[in-house]
C-alpha cells in the first residue's frame, strides 16, 4: 500500500512535480486578481469579535505552528489554516475557549488540501490535551466549511514565491535555500496580526527581498540589491516600491522581535524559529534549512 | 458523537494515522483557553446544522431530513436507482447512511457544490426553470454522471475497493430539471 511506504519515508514525501507550465505571467495575473476573494476582514477584531483579542490568535498561532512543525506539515499548511481562521473569524464570533477548536479545524482541513497524508483527527484531538473531541471536530469541520462557503483554494503567499523565484536567475541550491527562507517568513508573518489584510503576493514579495537581503545574495549579482530586487518585485504584482519596503522592513523587524522572544524561552522551550547564534540580524537561518 | 458526518476524504475516526511515528510531544499537548463547555458547543453545532439544512432545502426544494422533495420545488425530483448512477454518489450514500444515519444531510452540498447552481436561485420561482435551463448549461452535477474518467479518479478516493454494497442497492433521489429540454 502506498500509504504504508509513505509512512516509513519519512524523509522523503512525495509530492507532485513543479509544472513549470503554471509559471507564467497570465497565472501569475489571475493569482493576484483572485488574491482578494480570500483575504480576511482586516478588523474583525474590532467589529465581529466580542471576546478574542489579537494575544488570543497570537497564542493560537503560536500553537498551530508548533503542531504543524512537529509532524512535518509541508510548509503551506500553516499559512494556509490561518487564513482559514482569520476568515472564519471575520464572519463568525468566536468564544475564547473555541478558538483551539478552530485552530485544530483549520490545520485539518489546510493539511488535507495540501498533504498526501493529511493530520488525523485523533491526533489533532490529542495536541489540544484532549479538551476537544474527535466528533466536535468534525462538526466544525462542516461549520468552518459553511462559512468558508466551500471555498478552501485560498492564493497563499507560497504560490506567488514560486513565481517569484522563478524570475530570478540564480543557481537551484540558491534557490532552494531562498524559496525555505522566505517561507520562513511567511510563516511569520502568518502569526502575526499586522499582516492578516496584508495581500498574499505583497507579503510573498516582502518575504523574498528579507531573504535576499539576509542571506547576502547581493553580493552574487548586481540584481539581487535591494534597491533593484526591490523594484522588480513591485513592478511584478503591481504594487508601490516604497509599500513593498514598508513590508520588507515590517517582517525584518518581526523576525528581529521574534528571535528575542525565542532567545528568552531558548532554556525552557524549543525554540521555533531559530537563527544561527553568530549574527541574529542578518542570519534569518531557521534551524530546518541547514541541515538540506 | 457519532452523529457526525464526515467530509470528503475525512479520515475516519478509526483510522490512526501513522504519518509521524513518534508520539506528539507532551509540551505542544496543551489545552489554551481553558475547558470547552462540551454541552454548549453540541447544542451550537446542533443549531449550526439545523441552518444549514434549512438553507439547503430552501436551495434544492428538498426535505434532506426526510428524504422527500418538497412541495412546489423548482426541480422534479425522481427515484433513480443506484445502479444507475455513478459510483461517486453510491459510495456517499453509503458512507453517509453508514457512518451517520441522523437527519443532517447537506453533505449533498459537499459533492454537488451547491453554488454551481447558485446563479439560478436569483430567478423568480414561477418562470425560474426556463431561465435556469438556459443560464447553467454547465451545471456540474450532470455533466459529472456522463463523464466517467472524472468520476473514477473522485471515487478513488473515497472508497477503495468496496463498491455499491448492500445499502447502496436502495434508490436515491436525484433532482431533475422540470423543463426536460436539456435531458439526454
Amino acid at each position: 500500500m502506498g500509504e504504508k511506504l509513505l509512512c516509513c519515508e519519512v524523509d522523503s514525501i512525495r509530492r507532485a512535480y513543479q509544472d513549470a507550465n503554471l509559471l507564467n505571467d497570465r497565472v501569475l495575473l489571475t493569482m493576484l486578481k483572485a488574491e482578494e476573494h480570500y483575504l480576511p476582514s482586516p478588523n474583525y477584531f474590532k467589529c465581529v469579535q466580542k471576546e478574542l483579542v489579537p494575544k488570543m490568535r497570537k497564542i493560537a498561532a503560536t500553537w498551530m505552528l508548533e503542531v504543524c512543525e512537529e509532524q512535518k506539515c509541508e510548509e503551506e499548511v500553516f499559512p494556509l489554516a490561518m487564513n482559514y481562521l482569520d476568515r472564519f473569524l471575520s464572519v463568525e464570533a468566536t468564544s475564547k475557549t473555541r478558538l483551539q477548536l478552530l485552530g485544530a479545524t483549520c490545520m485539518f482541513l489546510a493539511s488535507k488540501m495540501k498533504e498526501t497524508v493529511p493530520l488525523s483527527v485523533e491526533k489533532l484531538c490529542i495536541y489540544t490535551d484532549n479538551s476537544v473531541h474527535p466528533g466536535e471536530l468534525l462538526q466544525m469541520e462542516l461549520l468552518v466549511l459553511s462559512k468558508l462557503k466551500w471555498d478552501l483554494a485560498s492564493v497563499m503567499p507560497h504560490d506567488f514565491i514560486e513565481h517569484f523565484l522563478s524570475k530570478l536567475r540564480i543557481f537551484p541550491s540558491t534557490k532552494h535555500i531562498l524559496r525555505k527562507h522566505a517561507q520562513t517568513f511567511v510563516a511569520l508573518c502568518a502569526t502575526d496580526v499586522n499582516f492578516i489584510a496584508s495581500p498574499p503576493s505583497m507579503v510573498a514579495a516582502g518575504s523574498v527581498v528579507a531573504a535576499v537581503q539576509g542571506l547576502y545574495l547581493k553580493s552574487l549579482d548586481a540584481s539581487f540589491s535591494s534597491q533593484n530586487l526591490t523594484n522588480l518585485l513591485s513592478q511584478v504584482i503591481g504594487s508601490d516600491p516604497d509599500c513593498l519596503r514598508a513590508c520588507q522592513e515590517q517582517i525584518e523587524s518581526l523576525l528581529e522581535s521574534s528571535l528575542q522572544q525565542v532567545q528568552h524561552h531558548n532554556n525552557t522551550k524549543e525554540p521555533k524559529c531559530v537563527a544561527s547564534d553568530a549574527d541574529l540580524s542578518c542570519t534569518p537561518t531557521d534551524v530546518r534549512d541547514i541541515n538540506i | 458523537m457519532s452523529d457526525v458526518r464526515l467530509s470528503n476524504g475525512s479520515p475516519t475516526l478509526e483510522r490512526t494515522d501513522p504519518r509521524v511515528p513518534d508520539h506528539p510531544k507532551p509540551s505542544a499537548c496543551r489545552n489554551l483557553f481553558g475547558s470547552v463547555d462540551h454541552e454548549k458547543l453540541k447544542r451550537d453545532f446542533k443549531r449550526h446544522m439545523q441552518e444549514m439544512e434549512k438553507d439547503a432545502s430552501a436551495k434544492w426544494g428538498f426535505d434532506f431530513a426526510n428524504d422527500t422533495p418538497l412541495p412546489n420545488s423548482r426541480f422534479d425530483w425522481e427515484l433513480v436507482d443506484c445502479k444507475d448512477v455513478p459510483n461517486f454518489y453510491c459510495a456517499q450514500t453509503r458512507r453517509e447512511k453508514g457512518v451517520c444515519p441522523a437527519g443532517n444531510n447537506n453533505v449533498d452540498l459537499n459533492g454537488n457544490h451547491n453554488c454551481v447552481v447558485a446563479p439560478c436561485e436569483d430567478g423568480d420561482r414561477s418562470d425560474g426553470q426556463m431561465e435556469c435551463t438556459e443560464q447553467c448549461p454547465g451545471q456540474r452535477k450532470r455533466p459529472a454522471c456522463h463523464d466517467p474518467s472524472a468520476q473514477n479518479k473522485r471515487s478513488h478516493t473515497s472508497t477503495d475497493e468496496v463498491i455499491c454494497p448492500s445499502l447502496s442497492q436502495s434508490a436515491e433521489h436525484t433532482p431533475r430539471k422540470k423543463s426536460p429540454k436539456r435531458q439526454t
